[in-house]
């Protein structure tokens, strides 16, 4: 290779020239299309972040809590970028305090995935030992977690939420989108792990979701719940339920059902601890249901106040239909109907209306109807369109059978009469503001003719005696009815009590219905009547309501 | 004058060669490249540490390379191209497979890369043998440069070492290239070259077919293959003309880049320093490739001209061929920004081409000395 010759110039010229490319490959890049370049760098280190936003709380009707959200850290693992690190598995094993092995099992398991939830819910005192580790393929999701200070005594009207925050039974579900907060965007700058290096931009905070004020008196349902468990306990039943609304508003002030749950570990739970009865479950109200038909009767007017009945011997055949008594009362008024619940008498009284004026005000009564609250899973239960019904049906709705209803709808007819005839929607929101305008069904007089015909049920001759609250004038009617199965089992009972106090000027009705007591009792007298008369009498002092019946 | 020198004589006869350009040129470049090193490692001062040593120690080989006298290498061409062969041969048979490529022999304390020594024995070899006549050299004598440079290649390319096997066709085409191969000769190559380019494509391993089509195409996969290199071209063009400054570079802090303090360290030098950098960087390539031309154009000898003219261009290629790969304008192979990416055994072999560079230069001050001393 001489200096000077035609070869150097070329390689000269081929050095110069492939200089000369490489400067125009770095200013195209560089300049021509920075800004593009640029904007994909930004696409891969800039990430929205969702932050959550705590759910509302609930609250009952004094505002104490019933539900509230604490913030709590998830961990995440990249299980791909874990693999077979085996000192890092180690300490993080140690710093969740779970077992080495499961730790491996589950990298293992889910080795294709980047994302996988080890643990979640960690109190952030628990995640700070995690937070002293270097964080490759681990992530700590701030999350939120629901916590019901009640427990099982508030469990099924508030439900629960699932892992993700998100209401999935009760009051959680039906007002889930009230409840929920709007989770705020973050701008920040993250590695190629994913870690976040810097914030950058609040582009929205985080909105806690809204409180929700119950109508439930948080003291009241507590005596209640543990009156109803007791029970539940002593008459070894299946099942037991009771619900208490005020009169004048709608609200329920309290809502219990057994068997219940432990709302902040269901690892245990099943369905048959965590359905609400109260709305879900649909029986045949039997004599229970007897006030609501006298008042329809004496609304219409088929039959007076001071009418008498002739029960006869207690056996009386009706549209093909033989009805029983427990045995002859003879010659009854009114209230000596309802006194000893004869079937006889009340069969009686409905020969003079036709099927379409007891369909009426059952109806009229919300038997059969949405009762107003927002609640998932409630049944309406089932009263046949009049058109439909036999003749037969107008005698068995006469003592509560061939329809069936929800604890709640036979409490809400109770407090139709129990507000001088008219009917209000139930409510489990605690109401603000001037009282709903009810539909009136009933007569005033009437209505509170059949209150004062129901005290004697609870006075020392009726069936529901053991319901009286010393000091207090208590109306109620007792109710004992076989379970339907497919005809009617002949020892499978329903006990219920209804009731309402002070009879003089109606505030509570409380309904109690307790399934299947089987140490021997099982009248809606004996097994249902006491517990309402211990939750009335202490709801009437929790409540301060003054004593009716002093002068006794 | 005796025939015999003393040892005092000896040592007052010893002179110290350096070429205080070239030098300067390798020490700016050692200097750009550990701060860049530095920043890519994410400021791990240890790590920086073990690149400074080995710097240093490829410089010491390369100022011990520089003091031997150039017949030194001539004779002992032939022998290292031999004992390279062999141990490519045994890296055949008994060599370590590591990521799925048979490069490496383990010697127990060290593991080697016998394609490394191609590097520099090939050329050499070559340039001994044309250089024995006068040149342009005759067609026994292509014949014969062509079976010495084609076999190693042909094993180097087997490991598979796409990269290397390029460097050393490089280097061995280089010298016969310089020798004085004829223009209609060169022509016909090309052509064959591209005739046959298709033929070759069907012996290529599959994943250096996936590179050549990523190179044509990375954005059709970003995740997968393509994603080495648009990692790094958003890095270079996010760099813009002053570039993010110093450690601010967020492809290459944010771990976006991979391999950013070896093969991809250019990137991590265009998205902190600019086109500036970029311009200072191919600046100071320009000039320590002139100081090799220069010194290959002035070399006393054909095999000196050979020689310096095949470690000039190998290390040009190399520049161009990763500077090319991580801005998209070629494919990507497994190659080294020369002195700037971190150690390697790579490093090694490039400081003693430089050794042997300043050791032809040396030729004309050792000539001078002798014609003094006689």
């Amino acid at each position: 290779m001489m200096r000077g010759s035609q070869r150097d110039r070329v390689i000269f010229a081929l050095i110069v020239l492939a200089f000369a490319a490489l400067l125009f490959g770095a200013w195209r890049v560089m300049i021509e299309q920075a800004s593009f370049l640029q904007q994909e760098g930004d696409k891969r280190q800039i990430r929205h972040v969702t932050l959550p936003a705590a759910r509302g709380p609930i609250l009952d009707r004094r505002g104490d809590v019933l539900a509230m959200s604490t913030p709590m850290i998830s961990v995440a693992i990249d299980p791909k970028t874990l693999q077979g690190k085996t000192d890092y598995q180690t300490s993080l094993a140690s710093a969740l305090r779970m077992p080495l092995e499961v730790v491996q099992e589950k990298i293992d398991a889910n080795a294709t995935k980047r994302f996988y939830y080890l643990k979640r819910g960690l109190a952030p005192e628990e995640a700070k030992l995690i937070e002293r580790l270097p964080l490759e393929g681990v992530h700590l999701v701030p999350e939120f977690k629901r916590f019901y200070p009640s427990g099982e005594v508030m469990s099924h009207v508030i439900g629960f939420t699932n892992i993700d925050d998100s209401g999935i039974e009760g009051i959680e579900l039906s007002y889930n989108d009230w409840l929920k907060g709007s989770p705020g965007v973050r701008k920040v700058i993250r590695d190629n792990l994913g870690r976040v290096i810097e914030t950058v931009d609040e582009i929205r905070p985080a909105h806690e979701g809204k409180a929700l004020t119950l109508s439930i008196d948080r003291d009241l349902q507590f005596f209640a719940y543990r009156a109803l468990k007791r029970a539940m306990i002593e008459h070894q039943a299946k099942a037991a339920e009771l619900v208490m609304l005020d009169v004048k508003t709608g609200e329920i002030l309290a809502m219990v059902s057994q068997p219940g749950f432990n709302p902040n570990d269901r690892s245990q739970v099943t369905t048959n601890q965590t359905r609400n009865r109260v709305v879900t479950d649909v029986f045949e109200p039997g004599s229970t249901i007897k006030p609501v038909i006298v008042a329809g009767a004496l609304e219409l007017g088929t039959i007076k106040p001071d009418a008498v009945i002739d029960t006869g011997n207690g056996k009386y055949k009706s549209n093909d239909k033989l009805v029983k008594d427990h045995q002859g009362y003879g010659q009854l008024d009114l209230a000596g109907i309802m006194r000893k619940s004869s079937n006889v008498g009340m069969v009686k009284i409905v020969e003079a209306m036709s099927r379409e004026e007891v369909w009426r005000f059952l109806h009229f009564s919300g038997i059969g109807q949405e009762t107003g609250i927002v609640f998932p899973g409630e049944q309406t239960g089932r009263l046949r369109d009049p058109l439909e019904w036999y003749p037969v049906t107008k005698t068995t709705a006469a003592y509560g059978y061939g329809y069936n209803v929800t604890l709640l709808q036979l409490a809400r007819s109770y407090a139709v009469l129990a507000n001088d005839g008219v009917l209000l929607p139930s409510s489990l929101i605690k109401l603000e503001g001037p009282p709903t305008q009810g539909k009136r069904v009933f007569k005033s007089e009437n209505a509170r003719l059949v209150v004062r015909m129901m005290e004697e049920v609870v006075g020392m001759q009726g069936t529901g005696r053991k319901a009286a609250i010393p000091g207090y004038r208590v109306a109620g009617k007792t109710g004992t009815t076989r379970k339907a199965n497919r005809g009617y089992d002949s020892d499978k009972y329903r006990a219920l009590f209804v009731g309402i106090a002070p009879a003089t000027a109606p505030r509570f009705v409380l309904a109690v219905t307790v399934e299947e007591p089987s140490r021997g009792q099982y009248y809606g007298g004996d097994v249902a009547a006491p517990i309402f008369k211990e939750v009335m009498e202490e709801t009437l002092r929790l409540m301060a309501v003054p004593p009716d019946d002093v002068a006794r | 004058m005796t025939l015999i020198d003393t040892p005092q004589q000896q040592l007052a006869k010893w002179r110290f060669y350096i070429d205080p350009w070239l030098l300067l040129g390798i020490l700016a470049l050692a200097t750009l490249g550990s701060s860049v090193v530095y920043s890519a490692s994410d400021g791990d001062l240890a790590f920086v540490e073990a690149h400074l040593s080995k710097l240093i120690l490829a410089m010491v080989i390369m100022v011990i390379a520089a003091q031997i006298p150039l017949n030194w290498y001539r004779q002992f061409s032939v022998p290292l191209y031999l004992v390279g062969l062999a141990l490519l041969l045994a890296v055949m048979f008994f060599g370590e497979i590591s990521k799925g490529a048979q490069r490496w022999l383990d010697f127990g304390v060290f593991r080697f890369q016998p394609s490394e020594i191609m590097k520099l024995a090939m050329p050499a070899t070559i340039a001994w043998l044309l250089a024995k006549q006068s040149l342009p050299p005759n067609w026994s004598q292509l014949g014969i440069a062509l079976l010495i440079l084609l076999i190693p290649v042909a094993l180097i390319a087997k490991q598979p070492d796409l990269g290397t096997a390029i460097l050393v066709v490089v280097s061995g085409g280089a010298v016969i290239f310089f020798a004085g191969l004829s223009w209609k000769l060169i022509a016909a190559i090309v052509t064959f070259i591209a005739v046959s380019a298709p033929v070759a494509w069907n012996f290529l391993h599959d994943y250096q077919q996936k590179r050549v089509l990523m190179f044509l195409d990375p954005e059709s996969d970003p995740l997968g293959a393509g994603y080495h290199i648009i990692q790094s071209k958003i890095a270079i063009g996010s760099g813009g003309l002053e570039g993010k400054g110093w450690r601010n570079g967020s492809q290459t802090q944010l771990d976006f880049l991979p391999e950013s303090h070896t093969d991809f360290v250019f990137s991590v030098l265009a998205e902190e320093w600019g086109l500036l950098g970029v311009s200072l960087l191919l600046t100071l390539y320009a000039f320590v490739i002139l100081r090799g031309l220069y010194i290959a154009w002035y070399a006393r000898d054909s095999f000196g001209q050979l020689m310096a003219g095949a470690i000039t261009m190998s290390f040009f290629i190399y520049v161009f061929i990763n500077i090319g790969m991580v801005s998209g304008l070629l494919p990507v192979v497994g190659v080294p920004l020369p002195i700037i990416s971190y150690g390697g055994t790579s490093l090694v072999t490039l400081m003693l081409g430089f050794g042997i560079l300043m050791s032809i230069h040396a030729e004309h001050k050792r000539q001078a000395k002798r014609h003094h001393q006689s």
